[in-house]
């Protein structure tokens, strides 16, 4: 049986003279029926239809409107607009992307704690650190968002919307491994020798990806990077290096040249990103 | 800017969308060969077996997909020119095939994501717009579900709402029915054919009956080349005098089938004292592609 407001009830609620109880009770159900509203709404001699009107549409609004997840709420605290927010937020499994990225960095961060006393955890460590926010990246667009198909159609530049996710994939775990790692490891410098690297390759996937799927561009980089790292471990254990030191000094050496080469990586791929655009804008595959 | 509003606003006698010499290649491989259409205002079917290349055109047309070469013009601007591709995107509504949704969004957060997209920057009069959308797919009272919690029939509603967003003056469905019951389907031609009043809705199908329910012009694709292109009536007339009934099936027919009356229903070359049925666009169809067999084989 439903349950309505009566005149009586309707007069006495609009004239402030209805106990607490009853004023709940008429509230709840106001929530959900026009017609006790028309009525009480009636019953009421001073109230202002049309502000009534406007106060309960902007409810309906508000309830039909999105909730926040906690990333797109934590943009808003740092100021991120709605639109940006949103698209940053919007898939799931850039989501998890992110996440793995920053458990990612955790762990990183852990394995380079024990690496001071370990040599071959730190050549595993330089493995391995500039490939989560690679990863993070290939799950930030492309494949990983169903809704692919729609944006592509839409007025929102691709471009755009790749470099957001990219950045909110890299930046967290780029930044919590900055904290971590030099605060951990006696040698900041060896600990932070994977950053260029890393941003080289993510800049690499984003130009390659002005050509290929970013997926497919992501897979040959990691490739390559791991290849590259075998191939720096064999001139390492050839060079008979034993500990942490001799580790570190094979790292300067050598590592001078990675980080020129990854600075000229990332200015290329800048550059063919900017060349490029309108191919993340409107693609040949 | 100005001269990509007046080609809009000029554009009444211009097709919504207008094709020359289109091709598509992927890795050498033809998946469009040369396709010159003219396409206005009203409901034009696309049909063809699978890899036929109609994914692939609807890609082009809603500017998803560059072509490898041949000239596309959508409401009289090029979708290559940086310039106007914003402004075409911004008068285009896409359903691509595959149906790509946030399940953990309610229908009415997709829609407005989408409209996000679309450049409905005011807070308020994008909600304003998302709720006629939906209203228009028959969704306003299960807005506020999660689409997770939708059925096939109500998620393909969505695609279509996020697609009428800004009211578009071109509409590109791409198997827009696939999967859905009869009643769901019966649901959906009725939102689409009511978007089709003044503008331009291209659909592919494979089912002839969308085709014969729905459209004013039908365009069949196969191997990336246009074999039909005319009304559905005179694609059904193409099989008229070729299918009939009979108690045993004819070994030379096209297709048979046995009906629900325990009677063969047959599609081909009819004998002499043939029982001739009328034909529907499924027959036209079928010996339009028994043509093209025959003159490949």
């Amino acid at each position: 049986m439903t349950w309505h407001v009566d005149d009586a009830a309707a007069r006495r609620y609009s004239a402030g003279t209805l106990d607490d109880i009853g004023c709940a009770s008429v509230e709840a159900h106001l929530e959900r029926c026009d017609r006790c509203r028309a009525l009480v709404a009636g019953a009421a001699t001073d109230v202002d239809l049309a502000l009534l009107a406007s106060v309960w549409a902007d409810i309906d609004d508000e309830l039909d409107g999105p909730r926040p997840g906690w990333i797109e709420s934590m943009l808003h605290r740092i100021g991120v607009d709605e639109a940006t927010a949103r698209i940053v937020a919007a898939t799931r499994r850039a989501r998890w992307g992110y996440l793995v990225a920053v458990a990612a960095s955790v762990a990183l961060a852990v394995l380079a704690w024990h690496a001071d006393d370990e040599p071959g955890l730190l050549v595993i460590f330089m493995i391995v650190a500039p490939i989560g926010p690679l990863i993070a990246t290939a799950g930030s667009f492309s494949w990983a968002d169903p809704v692919i198909g729609i944006i592509r159609a839409t007025p929102y530049s691709a471009l755009r919307i790749l470099l957001l996710r990219t950045a909110a994939a890299v930046v967290p775990a780029v930044a919590l491994t900055l904290l971590a790692v030099p605060w951990l490891l006696d040698d900041g410098w060896v600990a932070i020798g994977w950053l260029l690297p890393s941003l080289a390759l993510v800049s690499c996937a984003l130009a390659l990806s002005s050509w290929i799927p970013l997926e497919r561009a992501v897979v040959a980089l990691l490739v390559v990077w791991v290849i590259g790292v075998v191939i720096a471990q064999q001139r390492i254990d050839a060079a008979d290096v034993r500990t942490v030191a001799d580790v570190a000094d094979f790292t300067e050496s050598a590592g001078t040249v990675l980080q020129v080469v990854s600075l000229v990586a990332i200015a290329v791929a800048a550059a063919i990103i900017v060349v490029r655009r309108t191919a993340y804008e409107y693609r040949e595959v | 800017m100005n001269g990509v509003m007046n080609g809009v606003m000029n554009g009444v006698t211009e097709h919504s969308i207008s094709t020359r010499s289109l091709t598509k290649t992927y890795r050498g491989a033809p998946a469009l060969a040369g396709v010159d259409l003219d396409i206005g205002v009203g409901i034009t079917g696309l049909l063809g077996p699978n890899g036929a290349g109609k994914t692939t055109f609807l890609r082009i047309v809603a500017t998803a997909l560059a072509p490898s070469s041949g000239s596309v013009r959508l409401m009289g601007l090029d979708p290559g020119s940086a310039d106007a591709r914003p402004e075409i995107r911004r008068r285009l509504g896409y359903v691509p095939q595959e149906l790509g949704l946030y399940d953990n969004f309610t229908a009415f957060d997709f829609v407005d994501y989408v409209a996000i997209l679309k450049e409905h920057t005011d807070r308020r009069a994008r909600h304003d717009e998302v709720r006629r959308v939906l209203g228009e797919v028959d969704l306003g009272d299960v807005r506020r579900k999660k689409i997770r919690r939708l059925s096939g029939g109500m998620k393909r509603r969505v695609t279509l709402a996020q697609a009428l967003l800004g009211d578009p003056r071109l509409l590109v469905l791409d198997e827009p029915t696939v999967g859905l019951d009869p009643e769901q389907r019966l649901r959906f031609r009725q939102v689409i054919s009511r978007q089709a009043e003044d503008r331009c809705v291209v659909l592919s199908t494979h089912m002839t009956e969308d085709v014969e329910a729905l459209c004013d012009r039908v365009i069949v694709l196969e191997q990336g080349a246009i074999t039909f292109d005319g009304a559905p009536v005179a694609l059904a007339g193409l099989a008229a005098g070729r299918v009939w009934i009979d108690d045993r099936p004819d070994p030379t027919a096209i297709v048979s089938w046995r009906t629900g009356d325990g009677r063969h229903r047959m599609v081909g070359d009819p004998p002499a004292d043939a029982e001739l049925l009328s034909p529907t666009v499924q027959d036209g169809y079928l010996v339009l592609s028994g043509l093209h067999d025959e003159v490949a084989a």
